[in-house]
């Protein structure tokens, strides 16, 4: 071999060295057992079962009280301040989501918006899990003083002047109201609550009832807004018929392994919505400058004192229907318990958490990485001790949901 | 087929294998002071994040029906040192000896716990039941 010719084996040699050391020190393509394969199959959007009907609302799957509940979702005029409607804060093209921290709303709340799409799966609404219905949940923030700080009354006669036909037509007669005094609800400001005590009993059940059917319509529209077929999806439903799938790019598949492996994310967001819809202390952090939040402990009294639960007059379900409510845990690991919200769409909802102390996915792995003590209660997370390399792949799956 | 999924549960150890059920679950245990021989079956087959309304069935020592039982549904999953996501009760007696037990769910997959007590005529006593999800 002449000079020239070892000068390019040894260019060679050194390409090839640097080529099997780049190769090795590549992290490993993840590999899924039978176990895994099992488990991320059942994650899949395809094993979402068909919507039952809600038995406590009658119009639940009836498309014509859809059309007025989504047409109630968007008015701004169920509000004081005629700004604001339920779409302010779950902004239908931003995925139902405001990406605002609490108290930067039009008034001062105390937990974020959360995500509408699939919740009609769910037992329990809001973060503490007060309403047990997804129609009983739309009437809290309409006579919210922090939100939409509307009365009932006032949302009736809106109802009545502008929705009549629509109204009607699902529910029948309304009954006279112009008389009624506008600002009046038991839950509003003391001038409210006093205008609606002067009201006798047979009106303000109607006027409750009219305020149930307006929730109600706005449930059977919410019911229509569907998680979206992800990346994930058609790699897990590939990988469960025993194809191989490029669907997920390799990190994104090392951060399933951990999401189904090491993380123990499937403790709590299994299923294909990623959530069980239960309550978990995870030792989040206090929020600076908003009061002490209890969680669901405290909203196991409240979704059992409200009118319009499921054994409340404004139901349409039987008592034995209504199991989630009669049979709900209580007991003192519920003590700053939060709902497990859907991971779908994860990424596009930032701030985490209940009071948005994580502004970032990276923050939310690093937290269940750390499991630190729960400042109120007793976390349910504990250390998971994952390489950087575990959780920045962990971050790259949760992006493809 | 049911039968091939019924395991009989040998006294003082309450631990239930079932083969992959194609119709209802159904476990048997003996009580721990060995009172009572109990049944617990579920309506299909063993689900997840599902409230369902399960039969329980209880006979004494010489296979009799056990009518008039209290009965209390506990357990969780012991790794995991958590409960039930329910509390279940029963709710309606049925008559030679079984009982209806509503709200019980079951909300992630793994190793769970159901821990019945039975007071009844013949005495106090627990029966355990184990299985996976």
């Amino acid at each position: 071999m002449g000079r020239n010719g070892l000068i390019i084996a040894t260019i060679v040699a050194l390409a090839l060295v640097g080529g099997l050391v780049w190769f090795i020190d590549q992290p490993a393509r993840a590999s899924f057992d039978a176990d895994a394969i099992r488990t991320i199959a059942s994650l899949s959007l395809s094993k979402l079962p068909a919507l039952a009907p809600d038995p406590s609302n009658r119009v639940s799957d009836d498309p014509a009280a859809a059309a007025l509940g989504e047409a109630l979702f968007s008015d701004e005029r169920l509000s004081a301040s005629g700004t604001m409607a339920c779409a302010s804060c779950h902004i239908p093209d931003n995925g139902f989501d405001d990406g605002k921290l609490p108290g930067q709303s039009v008034g001062v709340t105390t937990r974020r918006a959360m995500p509408l799409a699939g919740t009609a799966y769910s037992p329990w609404f809001f973060w503490d899990g007060r309403a047990d219905s997804q129609w009983a949940q739309a009437l809290g923030p309409m006579e919210n003083v922090n939100e939409q700080s509307i009365t009932r009354v006032a949302v009736a006669q809106l109802i009545a002047r502008d929705y009549r036909a629509q109204y009607e037509a699902l529910f029948g007669p309304l009954p006279a109201l112009e008389g009624l005094p506008a600002g009046a609800g038991p839950l509003g400001t003391e001038a409210e609550k006093a205008a609606w005590g002067t009201l006798d009993a047979a009106t303000q059940d109607a006027v409750n009832t009219i305020f149930a059917n307006a929730g109600k319509s706005i449930a059977a529209f919410e019911r229509t807004i569907e998680p979206e077929q992800s990346r994930f999806d058609d790699f897990a439903d590939a990988i469960a018929a025993g194809q191989s799938s490029d669907a997920l790019t390799a990190e994104e598949q090392r951060g399933l392994a951990v999401f189904v492996g090491r993380g123990n994310c499937t403790q709590c967001h299994n299923g294909p919505l990623l959530t069980d819809n239960f309550f978990h202390n995870t030792g989040v952090p206090l929020a600076d400058g908003l009061p002490l939040d209890l969680g669901r402990l405290p909203a196991l009294k409240q979704v059992d004192d409200d009118p319009f639960n499921c054994l409340g007059a404004y139901s349409d379900a039987e008592a034995g229907q209504c199991g989630e409510l009669r049979f709900k845990a209580t007991g003192d690991t519920l003590l700053r318990a939060f709902k497990t919200p859907s991971l779908r769409g994860v990424s596009r909802r930032a701030p985490f958490m209940h009071a948005g102390q994580f502004a970032d996915l990276e923050t939310v792995v690093e937290h269940y990485n750390a499991a630190a003590w729960a400042p109120i209660g007793v976390s349910e997370v504990h250390r998971l001790d994952l390489t950087e390399q575990e959780m920045a792949d962990l971050v790259a799956f949760l992006k493809a949901l | 087929m049911k039968r091939s999924l019924r395991r009989t549960i040998l006294a003082g150890s309450a631990l239930a294998v079932l083969a992959a059920p194609a119709s209802a679950a159904t476990l048997e245990a003996k009580s721990d002071s060995g009172l009572y021989q109990v049944t617990v079956e579920s309506p299909g087959d063993l689900a997840m994040n599902v409230l369902e309304t399960w039969t329980v069935t209880v006979k004494d020592g010489a296979g009799q029906p056990v009518d008039n039982a209290t009965i209390t549904v506990g357990g969780g999953m012991p790794e995991h040192g958590h409960g039930l996501p329910t509390e279940p009760a029963v709710t309606e007696k049925l008559g030679d000896g079984r009982y209806r037990v509503e709200g019980v769910k079951f909300n992630m997959s793994g190793d769970w716990e159901l821990d019945l007590t039975i007071d009844a005529a013949p005495g106090a006593d627990a029966a355990k039941f184990k299985f996976k999800l």
